[in-house]
């Protein structure tokens, strides 16, 4: 039976400087959940103090309903994998896996089992007797969690484990992880600033800034129906337009964008007003070229990708923004070559000034 | 929470002992001497040790003698060895392996053996003395004094110079040379402008080092300076050969000391935090076969600096085996000095290597813990042991000497005449450099090893047996077998610590070449060069480096 976690009113302090700031959250058994936020917004510190390396000031951390909070490092059966990895450099991959065991006292011929298995699972038991200096990253990597799961953790941590590796590897060890996360089933908290990596491994994710948890959704929730202005930027890149709610209607709004073109939001609007000043975002793709009417603006820069054209597009009121549409036909358009813009009302997300998100109505909540 | 009290316990327990070690055996003999300084025969406070020190010249003139041979023999040292870093940087130099292992056996023996070696090559009846006094008809004196000292330390020092830069032009990039040269820059020019600045700090660095070990060395302007005054050698015949025994005037000396090593450090300090470039060659400069005239000046320059630094060896080597007539050397050769040596000097003999075993342990056991405690168990305490214990560092070798000696010459810490205080010298001066080097291997360790070991289940101190511990082994290792070396070569505080009973190889050398019995002195110092050749040899096997850590 996997581990259930519930971290309730946390509270970290490093001297004056509140790191952490009354986080609750509850992470569901055999959930793969990651913490995704910059550097400094306290991710890693609230991974530490899971692990029990950060002491807890306030609030309580609890594993199945028992509060952990005193409870030393190794005495809380966790596997962590480390973002340098921290492999032991005096010894071979096999002791590094075996370790953990040692410290458990287990027999001499089952730790030559389960760490052979482990090995052969993270698929590097020929690598067995070879020393760390004699690994590649990804090797390492794969001796990291082997040693972390060979343990059968509770809870298994991961702090940005695949940051040092190149980007290919990076793609080859995150399915690698999720595979095996899946396989066995343990509920898993994963740290990283990389949102594409969050997308692809997470069940759910947690985006956090300073200290605080932004919102907490699927991957499709939080990019799609981002809760407010930062997640919506720090997830995927978010095109931002000025604009005043012109007209409220039963199942949305009318909001007027720059001179003259408007969009219809389909969106909550209990709490709206006409006249209301609010900020309207698109995804790259969510925006098109159109033939008639649109925002006015004018190429600043294109490229082709292969997959896609790339643009970046300047409007008269010297908003910047970025455009993608599908390259599988159709020509690149010329830097400097005016064009006009047409929102994807559908897929567009409406702030107020306080950039939180009206609701949207309909969708988004699968 | 009881197992956490309990970890704690032991930490504080080890900052305990390390802390009263510290200042019942450094902090509490230097602020004697201190205080001693200000006291008068009556024991009131006066100054009057001071004034005596300034008011003659005879005194001053020590000040300036030891400025004067260091200042030159840095210059010196520093030129040769930095033309001799960039020409071996640049030009492949045939049978590079042999120079440089020659150039480490001659670093590692003891300073005063090359001004012995000098006295006996061109002395007053110098071998080198008495062919040009032939051949010119010349009447000339040997080689004392001023220049006698500053030829002995500038050869001692090339290979120090040499290994600090060269360690810095490793980390300079082809590719800065390629682009200055790409540029329109001229050879010479290339080497002044782009190599010399970015060399600078180590240079200077390297510059200080080699100012404080000449400041403080004892045995060389003693053997060599022949009346020509420097300031360790009058704060030794005022403690030892005085009738008097002016305490407080030499505590007076020691203390003008320690002020000019503590800036001299200072400076130091200040100069390679301001001034380090960072530099990481991805394309070191790799040396270029060279060849006509330009390939034979490097060589015979490269060749006659290495030839200079091991004569000494070499004179040794040759006198130990020369039949000798009392104290004169005849015709022949023959093991009679080993004879002598062993027979006569056989306590000094196996004193060195216990005394010597004895305070590695010690120093291994006290660096690693205080390098453990100021880097992993960071707080006010072990701070202030952070800083206390580089203090030794700038306490010259003859000042440490007396301090030791007039703090427990008396009850309840009698340890003059003691095994102890001859340990107690060797710890205290070599503990500054165990304890940085145990912090720097430390901080090379990432926390995170040791936090996977403590989430693996390990207990913090199984983390340290099994992790950490191991992980620091090797280097600890093989900076014992450095501190050995400085150990068994130590002469600065031994020379007013031992007596007839705990005289070790350097002091029976010393007292040996005072009485000019070469002989043994010779077969004594061959003994002593074999043993840090070897262990130097051993260093090399285990840490398959081709060089030594200086500094």
């Amino acid at each position: 039976m996997s581990t259930e976690i519930i971290l309730k009113d946390l509270i970290k302090k490093f001297g004056d400087h509140t790191v952490i700031q009354d986080l609750s959250a509850t992470i569901q058994r055999g959930e793969f959940f990651t913490l995704l936020g910059s550097s400094g917004c306290g991710k890693t510190t609230l991974l530490r103090m899971i692990a029990g390396f950060n002491s807890v000031e306030s609030g309580t951390i609890s594993f199945n309903g028992r509060i952990i909070n005193d409870m030393q490092p190794n005495e809380r059966n966790i596997g962590m994998v480390f973002q340098n990895y921290a492999i032991f450099p005096h010894m071979n991959a096999f002791d590094n896996v075996a370790y953990g065991l040692k410290q458990r006292k287990i027999a001499k011929n089952e730790i030559k089992q389960r760490v052979m298995e482990a090995l052969e699972v993270v698929k590097i038991a020929d690598l067995a007797e070879r020393m760390p200096t004699n690994m590649s990253g990804g090797q390492q990597q794969r001796v990291a969690l082997a040693r972390a799961l060979v343990i059968k953790p509770d809870v298994l941590l991961m702090d940005e484990p695949l940051s040092n590796l190149d980007a290919k590897l990076r793609i080859e060890m995150r399915s690698a992880i999720r595979g095996l996360q899946q396989e066995f089933g343990i509920t898993t908290v994963y740290v990283t600033h990389d949102q594409e990596e969050t997308l692809a491994v997470s069940d759910r994710i947690a985006v956090m800034k300073n200290g605080e948890i932004q919102q907490i959704g699927t991957p499709e929730e939080v990019f799609r129906t981002p809760s407010n202005l930062f997640v919506a930027n720090f997830i995927g890149k978010a095109n931002a337009f000025q604009g005043e709610i012109e007209e409220i209607s039963g199942n949305g709004m009318r909001i007027r964008i720059a001179d003259g073109t408007s969009v219809f939001a389909s969106v909550q609007n209990d709490h709206a007003s006409t006249g209301q000043q609010v900020t309207v975002t698109a995804r790259p793709n969510a925006i098109m070229f159109a033939k008639d009417s649109g925002i006015d603006a004018v190429i600043r820069s294109a490229h082709f990708l292969g997959m896609t054209y790339q643009y970046t597009v300047e409007t008269m009121q010297g908003i910047t923004a970025e455009v993608q549409s599908d390259a599988a036909y159709g020509t690149l358009c010329s830097v400097g070559s005016k064009v006009k813009l047409e929102l994807n009302e559908n897929r567009i997300n409406v702030f107020d000034t306080e950039e939180r998100a009206f609701a949207k109505v309909g969708s988004g909540n699968a | 929470m009881r197992k956490k009290a309990k970890k704690l316990n032991f930490w504080n327990v080890m900052l305990l002992i390390a802390c009263f070690f510290f200042l019942i055996f450094f902090i509490y003999p230097v602020a004697n001497i201190l205080k001693e300084s200000m006291l008068d025969k009556s024991g009131s406070f006066s100054l009057a040790a001071f004034k005596k020190f300034w008011s003659r010249k005879y005194y001053t003139s020590a000040i300036w003698n030891s400025l004067a041979v260091s200042s030159v023999s840095t210059i010196f040292s520093c030129i040769l060895g930095f033309l001799f870093a960039y020409f071996v940087t640049t030009v492949k130099i045939r049978g590079m392996n042999l120079v440089n292992t020659l150039l480490m056996v001659s670093f590692v023996s003891p300073p005063f053996i090359g001004a012995y070696s000098w006295i006996v090559l061109a002395g007053r009846n110098g071998v080198l003395t008495s062919l040009l006094n032939n051949l010119f008809h010349t009447r000339l004196n040997g080689i004392y004094g001023f220049w006698g000292i500053v030829l002995v330390f500038s050869v001692k020092m090339v290979p120090l110079v040499y290994l600090y830069v060269k360690g810095a032009l490793k980390n300079m990039d082809n590719s800065l040379l390629e682009a200055a040269e790409n540029m329109g820059g001229r050879r010479w020019g290339i080497v002044l402008k782009i190599m010399m600045p970015l060399v600078m700090p180590t240079l200077l660095a390297s510059m200080l080092l080699v100012f404080m070990r000449c400041f403080a060395d004892f045995g060389t302007p003693m053997l060599i300076g022949e009346g020509y005054r420097t300031l360790p050698v009058l704060v030794y015949n005022t403690f030892v050969s005085d009738v008097g025994k002016d305490v407080s005037f030499a505590a007076a000396i020691s203390v003008i000391m320690i002020v000019f090593t503590a800036a001299i450090f200072l400076i130091q300090r200040y100069v390679t935090s301001k001034m380090t470039v960072e530099m990481s060659a991805l394309h070191p400069v790799s040396p270029r076969k060279e060849s006509g005239a330009k390939n034979v000046l490097v060589h015979a320059y490269v060749y006659f600096l290495t030839f200079m630094a091991i004569l000494p060896l070499l004179v040794i080597f040759y006198n130990s085996f020369q039949k000798t007539n009392g104290i004169m050397f005849v015709d022949g050769f023959s093991l009679d000095s080993y004879r002598k040596a062993f027979d006569r000097m056989g306590t000094a003999i196996v004193n060195t290597f216990t005394y010597s075993t004895i305070a590695i342990i010690i120093i291994l056991i006290l660096g690693v813990t205080i390098g453990y405690l100021t880097i992993r168990r960071k707080n006010a305490l072990t701070g202030m042991l952070d800083t206390v214990v580089m203090f030794p560092y700038i306490v010259p070798g003859s000042v440490m000497g007396i301090a030791l000696l007039v703090a427990f010459n008396k009850r309840p810490l009698l340890l003059t005449g003691t095994a102890v205080i001859m340990l107690l010298a060797y710890i205290l001066r070599r503990l500054p450099y165990t304890v940085r080097s145990s912090a720097g291997f430390l901080k090379q360790i990432n926390p995170s090893i040791d936090e996977a070991s403590l989430s693996l289940g390990a207990t913090s101190f199984t983390t340290l047996r099994s992790i950490t511990l191991p992980m620091m082994a090797p280097g600890v290792i093989s900076g014992a077998l450095m501190s050995w070396i400085t150990v068994v070569t130590e002469l600065s505080s031994t020379i007013f610590l031992n007596v007839t009973a705990t005289q070790t190889l350097t002091i029976a050398i010393y007292t040996e070449v005072v009485r000019t019995n070469f002989g043994t002195a010779s077969a004594l110092s061959m003994i002593l060069c074999a043993s840090t050749t070897v262990v130097l040899m051993i260093f090399f096997k285990l840490t398959g480096k081709k060089e030594i850590d200086v500094g």
